[in-house]
């Protein structure tokens, strides 16, 4: 589904060069779930934003259902984050004017679906999180938990092959933390959709079926039960 | 070590430059026309000033007859009175050149006192000096003749050369003695020459008669109070003691408000300037919340944060007053073309040749700038000053709304309107329009206040239309969001429109009435004037006129349908001079009419033909306070008589007062059968040029004329009105750009303020397209509704200028024409350049990393 060979993505701030991602190479097959875990600062996010063409990398190569992105244009990653990608924020960014239903159906109408589809679907995904009875509130009126759950209806309602998830569980508390894990997971799960999150929760290591460290803008696979169990239960 | 307050306002200032060098430039525009216009009003009125003293000398007063000339015996009581400083007598006779290759050309012979002239020159002063004489000349003979040099050159006359006029029957040999230039004699036109006095009396058979005596007052006396006193004492003679109709009040009134009215449209730029400065300072508080923050969480009192930001404004005003300074004085070479040219036709010939520069104005110009700058910014300061440091620092306050109490600006609005209504009522500031132009300040206050009051109707409206539509939702939620700023916008944008319509409206309105009179009152196919009219000045008011041998002549022309002789003269009515106007009702009710405040044209016309009466323009009624079925009393060569007044008319050829009465009764009580001008009607199959040409051939041997077409008439009355005009198009446009200005600025304050929206709206498959179109939109929307409200501004502005403004400073009723191609043109213009202003924000957000954009707080 995603795969990245050597890429690096340097930013220059001043006279020196920072590199939030060095030398990646990974390989995530579809379906599949994959954990990113490491400290603040270690490049998760970065590399989250290169796989959804919100950064561009610097060197190296990303392919996204075996197509080079190399020479993607700004409408190819358009059109790629409107169909292929759904995209789940620690922060939700739920548009505030919005309610929960219009919020989810943004991606819908971004792509011109007509009126009725739209309902449908949005109606589908909001039922789909245990968001269905809270279709016409407003975010501000949404718990922090339901607020990410309308952000997780949101990035499955134009059913994407691949789900990125940046912090999801950052701005919760543990108890709803491991709730929206365990719904991120098994809403892809049952669609068949390739879900990379990236985390600290250790709690979500337990989901994953790669995980992966990373630090200091280099990704290493943890690979033993043990080294797992360790980071779910640390 | 920099005060710190100091080095954050730096800071805040060359963080964005792009928006400080808009703010500084919407500014240094307003602040350009407004001093643009200023500094061509000085240089417009020192000209006027210096043109009136060029054309009338130093004379503070004149004294003409009742009824004609005046006995020169009166001349002794006015040098011996302690007020005047001297006293000159003037003869005034048209002539024409009886034979020789000159035969035809006319001229006005002046005759003045030339002993007393060179007198009243400078020490020393010879008639040398004045005249270019052979010595020995016989300067005092009967027979004596100056010419100007020009005149001279013109017509290829020499010392020494005789001449041969006709004065009425009578012809007079003379011979030239002397020439002069023109310029030590501005106030005689080109075709005027000189005599002594004394000769010219003798000459043209005028002993002991003068056409009128000016009078130069002592320095310290007031002039006004000279005129009454003066009045007082010769009451018991047939005499008019007036100022020179270039001093009278009227005009200095007339030019005072034509300035005034340049003056309020220069400072409607500055207006909307200080909008502007609200929204770059509105914005600085939007993107320094989180260090106000910081600011107030480490203990900084609330009045230094308002003043970090009230600093901020009043440096970028600074700023943009002395550059608006430099660019109006720049500004200002052009726009003084323009406004002498207008002075001229309008007023007084007037050539500018200097504008007034000084370090002083680039003082006053930075102080102007520095207040508009301060005034913008006292919202955003109160805003800035009273925000909560928790609140600031708080995550995901970006979301925060700003709360307007939106009824509280709704009846605010009605207040102000309510106030435009009793402003309107009151007469003239000593004939200013002073309420009427508060009245029209308080319209637009009233339109900016009903803001947040539409802009929460027009969200709530979208809002509901948009259900199901997010994109329609987000840009009506955006509308909501920030009432204030958006509502300032929506003002700037506003003012612009309605300006711009409320003026259109206004000169449209004005030409609609003008064109109306033209075709309904100036029918007639031809006019005939003399050459000489042409070159009518104060020396010789009533100009050359038309003899009634021409006028049967003319009448007699194969093609010629009927002849209206016309015939104008100034006459005295109490301490003014008014023009009185005969002419054949007969013929012109038969063909043309009178545009009549009440009353049939015709009906009034024939009561005007068979009975003694008068009809009396719009602005004589206004300034006499008279009405139909009131008499009056006029001077005639008969003595006083009373006339009743028949009707009273509209007319916009002149803005002083005018009487006309049928050109029977006027030769019965003038016992004058000339005419001014002749209108002709040209029989229906006849080629107007073929007429025009006998008509030419017919009079021309007898005296030169000028023949001028309607369609030409038409085409020049109507280039005047429309080069008036024109100025006003540059100054709505200031508005606008200034206007235009706004909505950038308000877009991007708004977009900084959402770019983590705009974030996430690329982060789930919005194209760079879509987010441009969603800028459109809502820039669009803003746009709408400043259209709108520019709309209702500016038709309640152009009924306060038809009804108030221009009713009291030109005595005009112009009736009100609703025009849709311009209200087409305004909504244009006002959505054309709000899409214009949407093309930088809309490419700036689109440029913003989306990674950064959804990091942002």
């Amino acid at each position: 589904m995603v795969t990245l060979t050597h890429v690096w993505k340097t930013y220059q701030r001043g006279d020196h060069y920072v590199h939030a991602l060095r030398d990646v190479s990974v390989h995530v097959a579809k379906g599949q779930c994959c954990v990113l875990m490491g400290p603040s600062g270690s490049g998760k996010s970065t590399f989250l934003h290169v796989i959804a063409g919100l950064e561009t990398v610097t060197t190296g190569d990303l392919w996204i259902e075996g197509v080079s992105t190399k020479n993607f244009s700004d409408l190819e990653w358009t059109r790629l984050r409107r169909d292929v990608v759904g995209m789940v924020f620690q922060a939700f960014h739920l548009l505030p004017g919005l309610t929960a239903a219009e919020n989810v159906g943004l991606p819908l109408q971004l792509k011109g679906l007509p009126r009725r589809m739209i309902r449908e679907r949005v109606q589908w995904a909001l039922e789909a999180v245990g968001m269905g009875h809270r279709a016409h509130h407003r975010p501000s009126e949404l718990s922090g938990g339901e607020q990410q759950r309308v952000a997780i209806a949101r990035a499955i309602v134009h059913g994407p092959r691949l789900v990125l998830a940046d912090e999801p569980t950052g701005n919760l508390d543990s108890c709803n933390a491991e709730a929206i894990m365990t719904l991120l997971r098994t809403v892809t799960q049952g669609q068949g959709q390739t879900l990379i999150v990236a985390t600290h929760s250790p709690a979500a290591a337990s989901l994953a079926d790669h995980l992966y460290l990373m630090a200091d803008g280099s990704l290493h696979q943890a690979t033993s039960t043990i080294s797992r169990c360790d980071l779910a239960y640390e | 070590m920099r005060s710190p307050l100091l080095a954050l306002a730096v800071h805040h200032v060359m963080h964005r430059p792009v928006r400080t060098g808009m703010t500084i430039m919407g500014v240094a525009i307003g602040m350009s026309a407004a001093m643009a216009i200023h500094l061509a009003n000085q240089a417009v009125y020192e000209a006027f000033e210096h043109t009136v003293t060029h054309v009338v000398g130093e004379t503070t007063l004149v004294v003409t007859g009742k009824e004609g000339d005046l006995d020169e015996t009166i001349l002794a009581n006015l040098q011996q009175h302690p007020a005047i400083y001297s006293a000159n007598p003037i003869l005034s006779i048209s002539a024409r050149v009886a034979s020789g290759p000159l035969q035809g050309q006319a001229l006005v012979v002046w005759g003045m006192d030339l002993v007393e002239l060179v007198q009243q020159g400078k020490p020393g002063t010879s008639l040398r000096a004045l005249f270019d004489i052979r010595t020995g000349s016989p300067l005092f003979a009967v027979d004596s003749l100056l010419v100007s040099e020009e005149l001279a050159e013109n017509w290829g006359l020499r010392i020494g050369d005789p001449l041969t006029l006709r004065v009425g029957s009578m012809q007079r040999r003379v011979t030239i003695q002397g020439r002069f230039p023109l310029s030590s004699f501005p106030l005689l036109g080109k075709h005027v020459v000189i005599m002594d006095i004394a000769a010219a009396q003798v000459l043209f058979n005028r002993l002991g008669r003068l056409d009128r005596i000016d009078l130069v007052t002592q320095p310290n006396w007031d002039v006004e109070a000279v005129r009454k006193e003066l009045s007082r004492v010769l009451n018991s003679a047939p005499i008019v003691i007036r100022r020179p109709a270039h001093r009278s009040r009227q005009v200095e009134r007339m030019l005072q408000t034509f300035q005034m009215n340049l003056t309020t449209l220069g400072g409607v730029g500055l207006f909307v300037g200080t909008f502007l400065v609200y929204n770059t300072i509105a914005f600085s508080v939007v993107q320094y919340r989180r260090e106000i923050g910081v600011l107030r969480a480490i203990g900084m009192p609330r009045h230094e944060i308002g003043l970090l930001f009230l600093g901020e404004a009043a440096a970028m005003g600074f700023v943009g007053g002395l550059l608006g300074t430099g660019l109006g004085s720049v500004l200002a070479h052009s726009f003084v073309v323009w406004e002498g040219q207008s002075v001229s036709e309008l007023y007084a010939r007037v050539t500018v040749e200097t504008i007034p520069h000084s370090v002083w104005l680039y003082g006053v110009g930075s102080s102007m700038g520095m207040i508009v700058g301060l005034l913008g910014a006292i919202g955003p300061c109160r805003e800035a000053s009273h925000t909560s440091a928790a609140r600031a620092l708080a995550p995901g306050d970006y979301e925060q709304t700003q709360t307007v109490n939106r009824y509280r600006y709704l009846w605010l609005s009605g207040m102000f309107l309510a106030l435009a209504g009793l402003l309107a009522l009151p007469g003239p500031l000593r004939g200013i329009p002073v309420f009427g132009y508060l009245a029209a300040c308080c319209v637009l206050l009233a339109c900016s206040f009903l803001g947040p009051w539409c802009i929460w109707q027009v969200s709530c409206l979208l809002w509901r239309a948009g259900r199901g539509l997010p994109l329609l939702s987000l840009a009506a939620n955006q509308l909501a969001r920030a009432p204030g700023r958006n509502s300032v916008t929506l003002s700037a944008l506003m003012v612009g429109i309605a300006i711009m319509l409320g003026i259109g409206l206004m000169i449209h309105s004005f030409r609609q009435s003008v064109e109306m009179w033209i075709d309904q009152t100036l029918v007639a196919d031809l006019i005939v004037a003399p050459r000489s009219g042409l070159y009518e000045t104060e020396s010789s008011p009533s100009g050359e006129v038309l003899s009634p041998q021409m006028i049967g002549i003319a009448g007699r022309v194969v093609g010629v349908e009927a002849v209206d002789p016309y015939r104008q003269r100034r006459i005295a009515v109490g301490d003014s001079e008014v023009i009185l106007v005969a002419r054949d009702f007969r013929v012109h009710a038969a063909r043309s009419r009178y545009l009549f405040r009440d009353g049939k044209s015709s009906e009034i016309l024939r009561q005007a033909t068979f009975q003694p009466g008068v009809i009396v323009s719009e602005v004589f009624s206004h300034m006499w306070g008279v009405q139909r079925g009131d008499h009056i009393t006029l001077p005639t060569a008969q003595g006083e008589q009373v006339f009743p007044i028949l009707g009273v008319f509209y007319d916009y050829a002149t803005d002083g007062g005018k009487i006309v009465m049928d050109r029977s009764w006027y030769r019965r009580w003038w016992q004058d059968s000339s005419a001014t001008v002749l209108a002709i009607y040209v029989e229906k199959e006849a080629n107007i040029s073929t007429v025009k040409a006998n008509i030419e051939h017919a009079l021309g041997s007898l005296q030169n004329v000028s023949i001028i077409e309607h369609g030409e008439l038409r085409r020049e009355i109507l280039d005047i009105f429309d080069r008036t005009f024109r100025v006003t198009y540059g100054l709505e446009l200031i508005a606008l750009v200034v206007g235009m200005l706004g909505i950038v600025n308000t877009l991007l304050t708004s977009l900084w303020d959402r770019q983590r929206e705009f974030a996430t709206l690329r982060a789930i498959g919005a194209s760079a397209a879509q987010i441009r179109r969603l800028v459109f939109a809502e820039s669009l929307l803003l746009a709408l509704l400043g259209c709108l409200l520019g709309l209702l501004g500016g038709t309640l502005l152009a009924g306060l200028l038809l009804g108030v403004i221009n009713k009291q400073s030109f005595g005009w009723t112009v009736p009100f024409h609703w025009s849709n191609f311009l209200v087409g043109q305004a909504l244009a213009v006002g959505l054309v350049a709000a899409l214009g202003a949407g093309l930088f924000p809309a490419w700036w957000i689109t440029q913003r990393p989306i990674s950064e954009g959804l990091r942002h707080e």
